[in-house]
C-alpha cells in the first residue's frame, strides 16, 4: 500500500498530510486532526452524522477516501462558529429552540442547515425536511430542528 | 461482524487523469484493479469485504466523464456526472421525465453530491432508480476500453444481480437517452419505507398518446426481480388500444402477474404485488397526463 502526499484547506487553515489509500477523510479528520465533531454513526452513509462540506457542498466523510479530496476545500463543525468562538446564527438557533437532545446528529444537522440557507435564504418547512432527509436524529422527532432551521429563514 | 468505521482492506490508489491513462492501468492490473467515482458503493462494498482489489482506479479526475450535453440525438450524461448535475440535465426536457423522477427521488442531498449516474448503472443493484427510467425512455450507454468502444441498450448492460455486460478493461463513459417526442410521456414512482431508504419496489412507464388511445407504451419495474424487469405482456395489451379504467386495471393485473419479487426484510412478495398494481396504474397516469402535455 503506497502512501501519497495530499493537501487540503480545513475550516480555513492549509494542511498536509501522508496517508495510507484507504484512509477515510472521517478518520483523517478525527484521529489526525482530533476535530472529533464530526460523528462516526453507521459508516456506510446511511445516518448523515460525519457530513462535512467538502467545497461548499455537504458529503458523507465515512464515504470519502482521503486522497479522494486532494485538493479541496473542507469545512467541519469546528469551523462553523467565528474563529473568535461567536457562534453562527443557525447554532444560536439551535440552541434558543433546545433542537439538540443526544447532540450526536447535530454537526451534520448544523451543516446541512448552513448548506441549505447558503443556497436558499428562506427555504420552506417541505424543503427544509427535504434537505436533511439523509441526516438521521433518533431524539427530537426533527420537529425542533426544522424549527431551529425554519427560524433563521429569512 | 464488520467494524463500519475504518477500512480494513489495503490497496493501491490511482488517480489518472485520462482516460488513456485509466485504460493503461487496467491493463496493467486486470481483475485486480476496481474502478471507483463517487464511492458511495465501492466503499461500502469494500468495508463489507464483497470485494477485494489491490488497487482501486479513481475516475473523478478525468474531467470529460462529466460532461453533459444535449443535441439533436438527446441528452449525453458522462457517466462521472454527479447525481445532482444529472437530476438538473434531466430537467431540460419532458422527454427525460422519468429519469428526473427518479433521480429527484434519491434525494438525500448527500449522496446526489456524491453518486454518479454511471456508478449507479454499473453496480446494477436489482433496486437501482436510475434503471428502471432508462429502461422505458430507451437509454443506452456507451463502454470504452483501449481499442474503442461500444454502445448498448441498457437492457443489454444489466445481466443479473449486482452483474453487468461489461469487461474488466472497460470503463462507461456516457449514457444517453433519447429526444422526448411530441404526444409522449413517462414517469416514476417508488416505495420505500423511509425518505431515504432503499426501493421496496420501483416504477416507470412511458407512454405515446393519440387523444384518448395509447400508441404504444414500456413499462419496467425495479426491486421485484434478479434484475429491473420490462413487463411485456402489459405494454402489449396497451399498445394500440383506447384507454380506459377496465383496460388500465387488466394492463395493472398482468403487472402484478409478471414480476417475480422475493419476501426480504424489506417486504413480503405478496405485498409487492399488490402493490406494483397500485403504484403501475399511478405512474401510468403520471405519465398518460404528462402526454397530454401537462406537467
Amino acid at each position: 500500500m503506497q502512501k501519497q502526499h495530499i493537501q487540503m484547506r480545513i475550516n480555513g487553515e492549509p494542511c498536509e498530510f501522508l496517508v495510507e489509500p484507504n484512509t477515510l477523510l472521517m478518520n483523517l479528520l478525527r484521529s489526525e486532526m482530533e476535530l472529533t465533531g464530526t460523528k462516526y454513526g453507521c459508516g456506510t452513509g446511511q445516518c448523515g452524522g460525519c457530513t462535512v462540506l467538502v467545497n461548499g457542498e455537504p458529503v458523507l466523510s465515512c464515504l470519502t477516501l482521503a486522497l479522494a479530496v486532494d485538493g479541496a476545500d473542507i469545512l467541519t463543525i469546528e469551523g462553523v462558529a467565528a474563529p473568535d468562538g461567536t457562534l453562527d446564527p443557525i447554532q444560536e438557533a439551535f440552541l434558543d429552540t433546545a433542537a439538540i437532545q443526544c447532540g450526536y446528529c447535530t454537526p451534520g444537522m448544523v451543516l446541512m442547515a448552513k448548506d441549505l440557507l447558503n443556497k436558499n435564504p428562506s427555504p420552506s418547512e417541505d424543503q427544509i425536511r427535504e434537505h436533511i432527509k439523509g441526516n438521521l436524529c433518533r431524539c427530537t422527532g426533527y420537529h425542533r430542528i426544522v424549527q431551529a432551521i425554519k427560524s433563521c429563514s429569512k | 461482524m464488520v467494524n463500519t468505521k475504518i477500512l480494513t482492506q489495503e490497496f493501491d490508489y490511482h488517480r489518472p487523469a485520462s482516460l488513456a491513462e485509466a485504460f493503461e492501468l487496467l491493463a496493467e492490473y486486470g481483475d485486480a484493479a476496481k474502478v471507483i467515482a463517487g464511492g458511495t458503493d465501492v466503499v461500502p462494498q469494500l468495508k463489507y469485504e464483497k470485494i477485494a482489489p489491490n488497487h482501486l482506479v479513481a475516475l473523478m479526475k478525468i474531467s470529460e466523464l462529466s460532461d453533459i450535453n444535449e443535441d439533436s440525438n438527446g441528452l449525453n450524461i458522462g457517466a462521472c456526472a454527479r447525481l445532482r448535475d444529472a437530476k438538473q440535465a434531466c430537467a431540460r426536457g419532458p422527454g427525460y421525465a422519468a429519469l428526473h423522477d427518479a433521480l429527484r427521488s434519491i434525494g438525500k442531498v448527500q449522496v446526489m453530491n456524491m453518486g454518479t449516474l454511471g456508478g449507479n448503472l454499473c453496480t446494477a443493484s436489482p433496486a437501482a432508480d436510475s434503471v428502471p427510467p432508462l429502461l422505458v425512455l430507451n437509454g443506452r450507454v456507451t463502454l470504452a476500453n483501449a481499442e474503442g468502444s461500444r454502445t448498448l441498450e441498457i437492457e443489454d448492460f444489466i445481466t443479473g444481480p449486482y452483474a453487468a455486460a461489461m469487461a474488466a478493461n472497460e470503463i462507461m463513459t456516457e449514457i444517453h437517452i433519447p429526444p422526448g417526442q411530441e404526444h409522449q410521456g413517462s414517469a416514476f414512482l417508488k416505495i420505500a419505507r423511509v425518505a431515504a431508504d432503499i426501493s421496496k419496489l420501483s416504477c416507470a412507464v412511458a407512454v405515446q398518446r393519440d387523444a384518448e388511445r395509447c400508441v404504444s407504451c414500456r413499462i419496467a419495474l425495479g426491486a421485484v426481480a434478479p434484475l429491473p424487469l420490462r413487463i411485456k405482456g402489459a405494454e402489449e395489451l396497451l399498445g394500440g388500444k383506447k384507454m380506459d379504467a377496465t383496460l388500465l386495471a387488466e394492463a395493472a393485473a398482468s403487472v402484478s402477474a409478471g414480476i417475480r419479487p422475493i419476501s426480504d426484510v424489506r417486504s413480503t412478495e405478496t405485498y409487492r404485488r399488490q402493490v406494483a398494481a397500485v403504484i403501475f396504474k399511478d405512474v401510468f397516469d403520471m405519465a398518460w397526463q404528462r402526454a397530454g402535455g401537462k406537467s
